[in-house]
This record gives structure tokens, sequence and C-alpha cells, in this order.
């Protein structure tokens, strides 16, 4: 009986261990996504590890190829901006001084590389004026403008 | 105004009624003194009736639109069907609690109906602990979040429901889930009163497998219907991103499923006692964990209701949970021993086990992906997350060794399969995997993990369909019948089991579903002129043009597109924007064009004057076979609910001697 | 206007009161005393649904024998200790007064619906009736064999019930044979 106690504790233990191997091995680096700041972006050393970065697009940058569907535009900080590139269908509702949430690496020229834009969601903002947080003061304003234009956009 | 104090007022009271309940049923526990536990009793079904009061009144509120308090106009507004306004009762954060309670009370009410003879020594305890949970969110209703909080000033018209909640999918999404997350509460509250009350004998368990069983089905369509409704209504053509939320509702499922397993061998062996009341108190603890998520604002989520300030409630509570049921297992210890041990690695016992460890493996690997970021930053004081990479990268084998395991449990004999018997049950599964590898690769198809998981699930559904044919056959021997109410017979005279069989079956091709569309997919962008033409794998899409509609809540330009496969037209797939009008919002309406062999998804985003327009294309070959797994699994659960007693005909022939 | 419905409000919370705590201050409480039913009745019932799940697991290893999963040898090997334990409930059973296959509460929970459940169940009832036939004639044997033997498995004779785990002992014994806690 005890001989085979031993067996099961030794497979057990196996089993347990490589699970463990697994979920170990799992956290790699390249496996998270950072959440950093505009200004600690520009300040890091350039590697391969994904960030997500999030901030208001400067006012005036933003430019689209919409055939070759390429977006660029620059996201400001507090000290600093970071140019951002972006292939593929746009987001709804991407507008200069908009709130958007980037995901992507960087490049060796300083650009964020975007495989994931978003716009932060607009009911996020609501709340966040609703707790008198920090939030681009004429969001709704702006957003207004944007649903306009989208619907001057699509011909009658 | 008389409802709005009527609903006040009710869940204040409910709360002072909990009270009363929790008290006189531990002490009429305690005390063995009837007179108490009936108080007890009575007081859990007068908060049932006072919750169900307050219920109505915010139902009936939202559908007046009484734009006073506060709820309602955060939820609704004028222009909302009255199917939308009804579901909004769910749709925000107080709503949503008052939907748990209302459950927790409902399934305290019944459970009182269904025991009050039967488990008259556990019932005090089970009343008192479902009233501790309900006492719980009671405390948070009244205290931390209101729902029936006045407006100073009540606004002409509402904020209205986020309109990617304004689907069908996700009205029905929530309550079912719900049903399951509050379900697990029943088997909790009997295993804290078994343990009190020290009668840890067979009882309890199969009283609450019925519970479990019905908790953790509709845990699992509810999680079926979410990925259902992400794939239709979100745009990017997935199911499943491991988002916190998701992961919330995927851990109580997964221990759920453990304990439905290791329950058998409880049954049957009398072995597992410890690790099965384990199982249900991390059900039940990843359940309030869960609710707790979804509402504390501690992990960013795409599902997360506001940010909230009564986190630390939660925790609080989870912590005085985690005690006090740990603090009983350990005090009972002596009364949970195994009646057996393990005899052989080759033996169902050591298959259910071996499942075990792979399913609380896999719990612990989420929970660990889910809590990182909040580790890290308390830690570290570095903000990160943990992408999708990671969860598919540990969950991907742990999954290849379930799918295996859910053909070769069923195969194995209990306590001891000899190798000759091995070899004669597992050949002809072990053949038809190996056809299936043979296939996928004259087929070109390479990639490691779909082939495996393609190979090794055809191998379950044939060990599976192995399993039934042979049990159909013996009755075919006995009877003579035919094959299909043979079939019939077998499933319905043993439900448990064969039903179970279908679930495996059902997952058997989910998993399937899963690899070839995680593996396989193809994802192009493209913008097009109308009449232009695309290829996507193997399929050609040409884009016919777009119409504008206008609605009551919503502008939409809906996009054309001729699907054409192999120079046939096979179908036309009509992608849309919409932009609703309160809140102003846009929405992606995927134009999804379903198949059995692949699913075309098409995208719409933004088109111009001339006409031309955004797209993003994407083929998931296989995906539906992800859903009707799903039915699968379900018809499977639903066989294994039923009642003992039903269809059950000519029983005799399973006495028979071999 | 507004006093109505205070009016109302009050009766309302009042009734759910009153209902609560309507079973204190019943004068008469016979009504209350029959739901609660003898300390002996709730372990007859116990002791019928692990009978119940004895029997089922036994139907469920003849029906795998059948499929032919189970050797000979590995079938006598589940049968016995399943037999076993069924034996020893059918005698926890007769000890508190309970006749062999006339349970008293069946009829109440399945009325209408006797006749197959019922059918099966006497049906392995009587094969492990037969069963405990065949263990007495081997004591007997094993009486005139040897007296230590008989000693271990003649339990029926003055035995009594672990507290702890419930399994059969002799009233002699110090602690339990099972799982070792002491008997009183």
């Amino acid at each position: 009986m005890s001989s085979n106690k031993i067996k099961f504790l030794i497979a057990g233990f196996v089993i347990l261990s490589s699970f463990l191997y697994l979920a170990v091995s799992g956290f790699k680096s390249e496996n998270l996504v950072y959440f950093l700041t505009v200004d600690e972006v520009v300040k890091r050393k350039v590697d391969s590890s994904l960030l997500r970065v999030q901030g208001q697009i400067l006012e005036g940058s933003l430019k689209k190829k919409i055939d070759a569907m390429q977006i660029y535009f620059k996201i400001l900080g507090k000290e600093s901006s970071l140019p951002v590139t972006y292939t593929g269908v746009p987001p709804d509702l991407l507008e200069n001084g908009f709130p958007v949430i980037a995901e992507g690496r960087m490049n060796s020229e300083g650009t964020l590389v975007a495989h994931n834009l978003m716009v932060a969601c607009p009911s996020k903002f609501e709340e966040m004026k609703e707790k008198g947080e920090l939030m681009p003061e004429d969001h709704l304003r702006l957003m207004e403008k944007a649903l306009k234009r989208k619907s001057k956009e699509i011909p009658n | 105004m008389f409802l709005i104090d009527l609903g006040k007022y009710s869940i204040f009271s409910a709360l002072v009624l909990s009270v009363t309940s929790i008290f006189f049923s531990f002490f009429g526990g305690f005390l063995k003194n009837s007179r108490f536990i009936k108080v007890g009793i009575n007081s859990a079904i007068s908060v049932f009736v006072l919750i169900v009061a307050a219920s109505c009144s915010l139902i009936y509120l939202l559908m007046v639109r009484d734009y006073r308090v506060k709820y309602v106009a955060n939820h609704v507004n004028n222009s909302l069907e009255a199917f939308y306004r009804f579901s909004a009762f769910w749709g925000g954060q107080e709503g949503s609690l008052m939907l748990w309670l209302l459950l927790l009370c409902l399934y305290c009410y019944l459970v009182i109906r269904q025991n009050l003879n039967r488990n008259l020594d556990l019932m005090p305890f089970v009343v008192g602990t479902l009233m501790v949970t309900a006492f719980f969110f009671l405390f948070l209703l009244n205290f931390m979040t209101l729902p029936f909080d006045l407006n100073a000033i009540p606004p002409v018209d509402g904020k209205g429901l986020n309109p990617l909640l304004q689907d069908w999918g996700m009205v029905i999404h929530p309550p079912n889930l719900y049903i399951g997350y509050v379900g697990y509460v029943v088997p909790f509250s009997f295993c804290i009163a078994a343990l009190i009350s020290g009668k840890l004998d067979d009882q309890w368990i199969q009283t609450i497998r019925r519970w479990t069983l019905f908790a953790w089905f509709f845990n699992g369509t509810g999680i079926l219907l979410g990925g259902a409704w992400a794939y239709k209504e979100l745009g990017w053509g997935g199911y499943w991103a491991w988002d916190p939320v998701e992961n919330a509702s995927l851990m109580p499922w997964l221990t759920a499923t453990a304990f439905l397993h290791s329950v058998i061998i409880q049954e049957k062996r009398g072995m597992l006692k410890v690790w099965n009341v384990v199982l249900i108190i991390l059900t039940y603890l990843l359940t309030i964990f869960g609710t707790f998520v979804t509402r504390s604002g501690i992990l960013s989520s795409v599902h997360a209701f506001a940010n909230s300030n009564f986190g630390w409630v939660f925790l609080v509570y989870l912590l005085f949970a985690l005690f006090i049921s740990f603090l009983l297992v350990f005090f009972r210890l002596s009364k949970l021993k195994s009646e057996h041990e393990l005899e052989s690695f080759f033996s169902r016992e050591a298959g259910f086990l071996l499942n075990n460890v792979v399913f609380v493996s896999i719990t612990f690997a989420i929970f660990w992906g889910t809590m990182f970021p909040v580790v890290s930053e308390l830690v570290e004081g570095i903000k990160v997350t943990v992408g999708p990479p990671f969860f598919d990268q540990v969950n991907v084998p742990m999954g290849m060794f379930l799918l295996l395991l859910l053909g070769a449990g069923p195969l194995m004999a209990w306590r001891i399969t000899s190798v000759s018997q091995m070899k004669k049950s597992f050949l002809v599964p072990i053949i038809v995997g190996l056809l299936g590898v043979f296939v996928l690769v004259l087929f070109e198809i390479h990639h490691l993990f779909a082939v495996m998981a393609f190979s090794l699930s055809v191998f379950s559904i044939s060990a599976i369909f192995l399993e039934f044919y042979k049990g159909s056959k013996l009755i075919k021997e006995r009877l003579s019948l035919n094959y299909m109410s043979c079939f019939w017979l077998l499933t319905m005279n043993n439900k448990r089991r064969f039903g179970g069989y279908i679930v495996h079956l059902g997952m058997a091709i989910l998993f399937v579903g899963v690899a070839a569309s995680s593996a396989y997919q193809v994802t192009e962008e493209v913008r097009l002129r109308p009449g232009e033409s695309f290829h996507v794998g193997s399929v050609r899409m040409r884009y016919e043009g777009f119409k504008q509609e206008i609605s009551d809540s919503y502008r939409a330009v809906r996009a054309k597109l001729s699907v054409f496969n192999m120079g046939h037209l096979i179908g036309t797939v009509f992608p849309e924007r919409r932009i609703y009008f309160t809140p102003p919002q846009p929405t992606t309406e995927a134009g999804i064009g379903r198949g059995f062999l692949f699913d075309i998804y098409a995208v719409f985003s933004d088109v111009d004057s001339r006409g031309a327009a955004s797209f993003k294309f994407m083929v998931n070959p296989l995906l539906n076979w992800i859903w009707f797994g799903g039915i699968v699994f379900s018809l499977g659960s639903i066989i294994c609910f039923l009642p003992d007693r039903w269809g059950k005909r000519k029983g005799e022939i399973f006495s028979l001697k071999g | 206007m507004e006093f109505i419905s205070l009016a109302i409000l009050f009766v309302f919370f009042l009734g759910a009161c009153v209902f609560s705590f309507w079973p204190l201050v019943r004068v008469s409480s016979t009504s209350l005393e029959v739901n609660f039913s003898s300390e002996k009745n709730q372990k007859i019932s116990r002791l019928m649904s692990e009978r119940d799940n004895i029997y089922k697991n036994i139907l469920e290893v003849r029906f795998d024998k059948a499929m032919k999963k189970l050797t000979e040898d590995d079938y006598s090997r589940l049968l016995n200790p399943l037999n076993e334990k069924a034996l020893n409930v059918l005698r926890r059973l007769e000890a508190l007064g309970v006749k062999e296959g006339h349970p008293i509460f069946d009829s109440k929970d399945r009325n209408g619906n006797l006749n197959e459940d019922e059918n099966i169940r006497d049906r392995v009832e009587k094969e492990i009736l037969g069963y405990r036939k065949s263990v007495a004639d081997l004591e007997e044997k094993n009486i005139s064999q040897n007296d230590d033997i008989n000693e271990e498995k003649n339990s029926t004779v003055g035995s009594t019930f672990c507290p702890t785990c419930e399994h059969l002992c002799k009233i002699v014994d110090k602690f339990c044979s099972n799982c070792g806690s002491e008997i009183k």
C-alpha cells in the first residue's frame, strides 16, 4: 500500500510541477502589457515589450491616408508627445483632441506602432465627469462635432 | 412616491428580518428549539416577499420612466422600448445586485419548500447561511449603493441604455449567468450546514448534487451566450478575450465542474471528502469574487460597471467567508476521512482525480493571470495587464489534457482497469484518433495544437460513441428493440452517466471549433469601391453598395457584400454601422455569414462620398461548431438534470447478472 | 392620500414581522412539532438513501460487467465490498426496527410509481440477502474452525454503531475498527 502511495505522490508531484512550470513560464515579459504614460514611454529605453498608452490626440496632428488605411497622430503627455502609427480600420470617432488608448510596440524611430487602437469609451468619460475627475473639457462638444461630420460623410 | 417608499423600506425591513433570521436559525439549530427554527424560516420567507416587492417596484418605476429615481434616470430614456426598459433592471449596478438578491431569496424559499421535512437537522443552518449572504447584499443595497436614491431635480429625459447592450443576447445573458452564479450559494449553504452539524454523510451531497448541476448549467450557458453576444456585437471577430470579467465567470464554472466529477467518487467510493467540501467553498468564494471584480474597478475591463467605492466591503466579506469556512473544515477533518485509497492509475477514480487537478490548476492559472495586475501594482508599482497570450500558453496544453480525459475517462472502470482490458477498450478510439491526424496531414494542416486538439477530440468522440454503442447493444441483446429505442432506454435509465457523456461529446465538438477558429482565422482589412472584389482565404467578397436607414433611436449605414466560394454565390452579408442618438455612440453590427465549415465575418467601418468603404473581413473556420457543441452540452446537462424516474421503463435489464 | 399610502406600507411591514415571529407566540405548537420528525426517523431516512445509493452502485458495476469493461476478477473485487456495505446498512436498518424490503417512507415518497424502482430494489435486496446467507454459512463453518475469526465476523451479536462513522462494531470493543474513534 505504501509503495502505491509513494507512486501516487510522485505522479501528483510531477503533474503539479509541470502545471506550475506552465504557469510560471507563461509570465514572460512579452505576454505582459505595460500601462505607461506618454512621458514614461518617451523616456524609456526602446525595447520590444508591449505597451499600452493612454492620452489625448494632439490638436492638428491626426493624418489619415484613407486608401492605404494608415493613420498617424501624436498623443499628448504632460511634457512630451508620442508619435503613433496605426494601420487598419480606424476606430469610431477618431478625432483631434480625443482621448485614445493605443496598444503596440515601439520601433527604432521612437514611434509607437499600434496594433490596437481604441477611443476611450464616451460613457466612461461621463462617469469621470460626474466624479469630477480630469477629462477633456469639451469632450462632448467634440463628440457632437464628430458625429455631425460622420453623418455628413454619409451621402444621402 | 408610494412605490419608491415601498422599495426603500422593503429593503430596509428585509435587512432587519435577515438579521433575525440568521439569529434565530443558528440559535434554533444549536439549541434544537423548533420554535426558534420556525421563526428563522418564516423570517427568511418574509425577506423573500419583501425583496419581491422591492424588485417589482423598481421594475415598475423603470417601466413608467419615473426619472425622480436616479437609477431610472441613469438607465432608461424616453425612446427606449419596453423590453429594454425591463432589462434595465439588471443593466446597472444597483439593479444587478437586486437581481442577485432576488434570486438568492427565491432559492432560499425553494430550498425551504423542498427540504423542510427531509433535511430538518440541516435546515436551520442552511437558511442561516443563505441569509448571511443575503444580509451582505442587503447591507450593500441599504448603505453603499442605493437603488431608490432620488434626484434633487428630476431630468426631462434619462441617459438611456448603452446601445451595445440593446440586443436580446445581452438582455438574457446577465440573468442567465446570475441564475447560475447565485445557484452556487445553495450547495455552499448545505456544505456549511453539514460542517456545523457534523452530519457529513452522503445525504447533503445528494441533496445538493442537483442544485450544483442546475447552477453549473446556467453558468455554462451564460458564458456561451456571452461569447455569442461578443461575437455578434463587438465586431472584433472573436468570442473570448480573457477579460477579467469573463475570467471571473469561468472560474466558478471550472471548480463546479471539478466538483461535479469528484462528487461521483465520493458517492461511489467514499473518497475525496475534504476535497469536495473545499471545491464547494472555492466555488462560492469565486462567485462572490466574480461579483466583486465586476463592480470594484480594481481591474480594468470592458464589462466593468462604474468604479465604485465599496470594494472593501466585498473584500472584508470574502475574507470572513474564507476564514469561517476553512475553520469549519479544519474542525471537521476527522469526519471527512476517506473510506478507500486510490489503487491504480488506470481506474476511473484516478481519471477523475486527474481531471480535478487539471480543472483546479486551470482555475489557479486564470486567477493568477487575472489578479497579477493588482499584485504587480501593489508590489512593484508597475501597471501591467496580462494579455491573452499568457492564458493561451498556459491553458491550451491543459485543455489538451482535459480533451484526452474527456474520452479516456469513460473508458476506464472503477477501481482498476487491467492492462488487457485497457487495450481492448482503447484500441478503436486510438485508431480513429490517429486516422484523424492522418487526414489532417493529408490536407496539409500542420498547426501543432490544432492537429492535437482535432485528433484528441476525434478520439474522445469515438470513445463516447463506442460506449453508447456497447450499452445499446447490450440492451438490444436482451430486449431486441431497434437501436434508437435502445439508445433512448440506455440514456434514460442512467441519466447521470450517459447524460454526462453527451456533455463530454458537446465539449469535444466545442474544442474542435475553438481550436480551428483560433488557429486558422484569416483577417484582412481593405478599402473597396462599389463593384470591386477581394479575396479572403478561399472566399471572394464583392462590395455591392450601401444603403442608409434611420430608425427612432439610431441612424445606420448598411453595406451589401456578396460572398463567392469557388465561383458560386454562397450568400450575402450586411455589415452595418449605427450611430445612436442617446447616448450618442456609434456601434458596429458585423455582417456574419454562418456556415458549417466556416463563418464569414465582415465589419464595415466608414464610407466616403464616392461610395468607397473600408472593411475588415474574417474567415473563422468551424466557428459554428462552438455553438453546436454548446447546444449538445446543454442537452446533455438537461438529461442529467431530469428526475431519475422519467422515461424509465424496463429497468430490470440492469439488475440481471452479466 | 399620503396617509393612506403610509398606512398600507405600515400594514405590509407589520404583516411581514407578525408572520416571522408568529411561531414564538403561538399557544399550541402541536402543528409545529409534527414537521420535526424524531431523530430516529431521520436516521432511518438517511440509511434508506444510503441503501438506495449502494444499490445504484451495485447496478452500475453489473452494467459495467455486462458491457465487458470488467474482468471476472475485477468484478467480484468491486461487488463484494458493495454487498458488504449494503448488508451493513440493512442490519442497521433492522436494528432501528425497519423490516427488510418494506421501507416505511417509500410508499409516501413515490405514490403511484412504486412499480419499476421497487422492482429493481427488491431484486437487488434479494440477492444481497442471498449473499448474506452465504456469508452466514461461511461464518458458521468458521465457528467450528477458528474462534478468533468467529469473533471478528459474527458482528450481529452484541453489536453497536460507532458514534463517529456509524460503522458496525462490537460492544466489547473500545475503538471503532473503521475510523479508530472511541466507542462509548
